[in-house]
């Protein structure tokens, strides 16, 4: 069953719309603050192949130009920050060969996905699991994730987080309406891969200091909970997934960009050291908050689309129990984000104070734009074509 | 009559669009007129549904299709009727204060989009059919309050303050979103008056929403965040304290009467932490010197009262509760607006450092006795007929421990409200005050709080008229029905018999035993500008609330030191940090191991998904 009829969300339309917004905003943001001579070929480069990986009908074809498009980012990243590139190549590599095998063993490429039993089935299924793992930085695959955000542009995280992974989670999701039986099978598996990101992640963020690497892992933490969704596996955890990843990605541009911001005029790495930036950048500061919050799931935004129906989902895979896990995930993710917005983005500046209002204005209007979309969607999903869901 | 339904709602949302696209050329004060005349437009809307709703019947309507299972949909009535009336009326009193008060502050179209917005939200909360919408709407109030408590976000303080309630009452929400799921699972419905709903009710899902509740509405012990929130600008805390938001949790409890039939445990688990939130709040308001801190832990005991009223379980108790919930508005609203006042004319709301007031502000005096005289029970004002439906209800029901409970914090508030009104208006000025700089609240800000004062006398003198148009419909709404005719002063005339006197002489007696111990042991009048609570004067002393907050301090201190919360709060954040740190040297460890961790990673999901 496709996943247009299964979900009633037009995935093809949404993640086209999301992308082509990143990919417009990061030109935005590198027009105003450089994120590298070749950053705006690069990021044109891998928008057009994930778009296109979307529209092409061929599986084949789509599982080529999102690895293609990982190659690309890993060089781009290379050239960033030696060690970042090769942590992220062994994640690409290892992550595509399993989940090519993967795919080649249960005959996906043939449109032959039938439910296998025995030895072969567990094959694919455990191909399949680690091979996403990897490539989704999911714990305990993560390694590779938090240097990658630490050591390159914030633009170029961008690109990996709310582009690449978000494309290869919508395959995932394609592969749970084809084949449940991947899911279905190791059901308690993919839970438990799902719990150890939602903790693992939300701690490790609680733990850090750089608020690059807190984002890095707050996107482990969250990518824990789409799985979740896949892994219920019905109607509710499917679109909760499908929502919450691309409110994921516009949430991820503006926290992101916002530190970006903030690095560009303090000139070191953000930390829980830094006081107070709002004063200078409030925009900057209201697009993290919004973000931070987006992420989170609170409403009116459109992450709670998401979160809701992944609580549901997760009431649905493991009950009462499971559901209040998650909830307390939920309060470790507030926990560290408030951390961030009240040490480094609110209260006293100890330098200088005085709001920046025009250097970064572009930057600034992008973020109103995304603000403001993350709300429209949050309150009246069914303007947005394609996005009414069931 | 259906289309009007959402109006309220409408216009609102268009005030604040109209803040947003246009505060770039509009003046503060153009503003604030716009904003207050949309809550006034708001406010109209919401009372052109009464008529309807006091016949006894529903609105219903469908803004639009929210999501595909979740319409956008309206369902007004007695119930509802009486907290938007309370978020509109109230509100809309506040925004008008708010246009002299907020003149000087720079990021006012911030402050009225969030102040509309959080108006908004409340009436959404209570008009909402969808349980899921009321969970939208119960964020966004949440979510109004955070951005608002944190206002001056360049002080630490305010931001602190705003942290907490995020923190405090986001997390408990869970609850509530839980508790909707659970039920939306096994019913298929989001809707709450549909049946299947009431069918799949139980005492677990109670609980969840009473964990929800009990957060905003600040009931013991989830009570602490609402002092930090303090450094808010004062229309904000007005609004937070007496319609909007602690009034959240209190219209959840209420509205479960309307759900489901109650079991008589949650009664009790209602009365039980009612009471001791009761005793909670009074004990820490006696101690306090900051004059907003002091209104805050007050509003934690009066909300004590209320869902002690709505625990109560019986009409008489829905009569006490609804009664309370409207009339602690209106003079909480109006202290608050009051201390407002007292800090934009003197800089300070340390009752350390004020006193005398009452020869410079005799406005603002004026509207804060009449505030102070209901909120500890004085006749002729909406406070008294509010507590005497209370013990009414506990005495009708044999609930003694709630009648003692009720009278010891009654005496309590007036205690700690008579040192509040003495420290600040009355004695000598204290010689820290610039007493020529010193002058009265504007005249808009003094009709913003004496339209709420007049209305506590108001609802005092013809308490009826709450009760028939207010009070009686919400019940209605809460499946009880009104049980006795309440008439002119409040006196019950067609029903006679011990406990309706009783109720009336308890709610005195409180009064007249402070006002005793007052007039037994009145400080000496040279240089005193606080009451003591009692403690004998040494000769020539000179007293302030400081003397009196110690002596509280002393008397009380054990029960402040188990009272208090936040040390668990602190422990479990602290254990939660400490974890993390642990998993953050592990995760280091398999960083500097990482093809070895790798590679048994990989190898124990192999065990998993083929051995296992």
């Amino acid at each position: 069953m496709a996943l247009f009829e299964y979900t009633g969300f037009d995935w093809k339309i949404a993640l086209t719309t999301v992308a082509m917004i990143i990919f417009a905003a990061a030109e935005i943001y590198a027009y105003q603050i450089s994120q590298g001579k070749l950053f705006p070929w690069v990021n044109l480069a891998v928008s057009v192949m994930i778009i296109a990986a979307l529209w092409i009908p061929v599986e084949f074809l789509q599982m080529i130009l999102l690895d293609i498009s990982a190659l690309v980012l890993v060089a781009w990243v290379w050239t960033q920050d030696k060690k970042a590139g090769k942590l992220f190549l062994t994640a690409v590599i290892i992550g595509s060969v399993f989940v090519a095998l993967g795919m080649v063993i249960g005959g996906f490429f043939n449109e032959q996905a039938n439910h296998f039993d025995g030895m072969r089935a567990k094959i694919v299924i455990y191909l399949i699991l680690v091979g996403f793992a990897f490539k989704l930085a999911a714990v305990p695959f993560s390694f590779w994730l938090a240097p990658l955000s630490e050591g390159t542009s914030v633009m170029t995280s961008v690109l990996v987080i709310s582009l690449l992974d978000i494309a290869e989670f919508g395959e995932l999701v394609l592969l749970r309406v084809e084949a449940p039986w991947i899911f279905s099978s190791a059901a308690w598996i993919w839970i438990m891969l799902a719990l150890l990101s939602m903790f693992g992640g939300a701690l490790l963020a609680l733990s850090q200091t750089n608020v690059r690497r807190i984002l890095a892992f707050s996107t482990i933490d969250d990518f824990g909970y789409l799985m979740l969704g896949l892994a219920a596996g019905s109607v509710g955890g499917i679109l909760g997934a499908i929502i919450g990843v691309l409110s994921h990605s516009l949430c991820k541009f503006l926290l992101f960009g916002a530190v970006g911001i903030a690095e560009d005029d303090v000139k070191h790495p953000l930390s829980l050291e830094d006081r107070g930036l709002a004063g200078r950048h409030p925009v900057a500061g209201a697009a993290f908050i919004t973000g931070a919050l987006g992420m989170i799931g609170i409403p009116p935004l459109l992450g709670f689309l998401g979160r809701w129906r992944l609580y549901f989902s997760g009431i649905e895979a493991g009950g009462d129990i499971l559901v209040i896990v998650m909830a307390g995930a939920t309060a470790l993710a507030l926990l560290y984000y408030v951390r961030v917005i009240h040490k480094v983005w609110l209260g006293q500046n100890s330098g200088n104070s005085n709001p920046i209002s025009k250097r970064y204005r572009w930057i600034d209007v992008t973020f109103i734009i995304i603000i403001a979309l993350l709300l429209v969607a949050g309150i009246f999903p069914k303007i947005l074509p394609g996005w009414g869901g069931r | 009559m259906n289309t009007l339904a959402g109006f309220s709602l409408i216009v609102l949302l268009g005030g604040v669009v109209i803040q947003i696209l246009f505060g770039k050329i509009l003046t503060t004060r153009l503003k604030g007129w716009i904003s207050f005349i949309i809550g006034g437009i708001s406010f109209g809307g919401i009372l052109s549904l009464a008529p309807v709703i006091i016949r006894g019947q529903t609105i219903k309507a469908n803004l639009f299709n929210w999501q595909a299972e979740t319409p956008f949909s309206l369902y007004f009535d007695g119930l509802s009727l009486l907290f938007a009336l309370m978020a509109t009326g109230i509100g809309s009193a506040i925004l008008f204060y708010c246009i002299d008060y907020m003149q000087h502050e720079t990021n006012t179209t911030y402050f009225y989009t969030f102040m509309l917005t959080f108006i908004a939200g409340l009436v959404g909360l209570v008009s909402a059919h969808s349980l899921l919408m009321s969970y939208l709407c119960w964020e966004i109030i949440g979510l109004c309050s955070y951005f608002l408590v944190g206002f001056w976000y360049h002080e630490t303080d305010a931001v602190n303050g705003a942290r907490k309630v995020l923190v405090m009452t986001h997390i408990p929400g869970y609850a509530f979103l839980i508790a909707i799921l659970l039920l939306y699972k096994s019913s298929g419905t989001f809707l709450w008056s549909d049946p299947a709903i009431s069918a799949q009710f139980n005492t677990g899902i109670f609980i969840l929403i009473l964990i929800a509740a009990m957060a905003k509405s600040v009931m013991f012990p989830l009570h602490t965040w609402i002092p930090e929130a303090m450094n808010a600008p004062t229309p904000v805390s007005a609004l937070l304290h007496s319609a909007c938001y602690v009034k959240a949790g209190i219209y959840l409890v209420a509205r479960l009467y309307s759900i489901v039939p109650w079991h008589p445990s949650w009664n009790f688990i209602l009365m039980a932490i009612g009471c001791v939130t009761m005793i909670v709040g009074a004990l820490f308001a006696l101690i306090q010197t900051d004059l907003k801190r002091l209104l805050a832990f007050s509003t934690i005991s009066q909300l004590g009262y209320i869902m002690t009223a709505f625990g109560i379980g019986t009409p008489y108790g829905a009569l006490a509760g609804a009664f309370y919930v409207f009339s602690h508005g209106l003079y909480k609203g109006t202290l608050f607006l009051c201390s407002g006042a007292v800090q934009h004319a003197a800089g300070t709301r340390d009752m350390r450092r004020l006193g005398g007031l009452s020869k410079y502000l005799p406005g603002t005096t004026l509207v804060w006795l009449v505030a102070a005289a209901a909120i500890i029970g004085v006749p002729l004002t909406n406070g008294f007929v509010a507590k005497w439906l209370l013990y009414d209800a506990a005495l009708e029901s044999g609930a003694w421990v709630v009648i003692i409970v009720a009278w010891l914090v009654s005496t309590f508030t007036a205690f700690y409200i008579l040192k509040a009104t003495v420290s600040v208006f009355f004695g000598e000025p204290s010689s820290e005050l610039q007493i020529d700089e010193i002058n009265d609240a504007s005249p808009l800000m003094q009709m913003g709080m004496g339209i709420l004062s007049v209305a506590c006398l108001f609802f005092g003198v013809f308490p009826q008229a709450l009760v028939r148009w207010i009070a009686a419909p919400a019940i209605t709404a809460m499946q009880f029905a009104l049980p006795e005719k309440i008439t002119f002063l409040g006196l019950r005339v067609d029903s006679s018999g011990a406990p309706i006197t009783a109720g009336a002489l308890l709610t005195i007696s409180a009064l007249l035993v402070v006002f005793f111990i007052f007039a037994l042991r009145r400080p000496t009048p040279k240089g005193v500008s606080s009451f003591t609570g009692g403690d004998p004067l040494p000769e020539g002393g000179t007293l302030n609330a400081v003397d009196f907050s110690e002596f509280a301090e002393e008397s009380f201190s054990p029960a402040f030191r188990i009272l208090n919360p936040d040390p668990v709060y602190l422990w479990i954040w602290r254990t939660v940090t400490r974890i993390a740190e642990s998993v953050k040297i592990g995760f280091g460890f398999f960083e500097n191991n990482l093809v070895a961790f790798l590679i048994g990673a990989i190898l124990i999901i192999a065990a998993l998904v083929f051995v296992i």
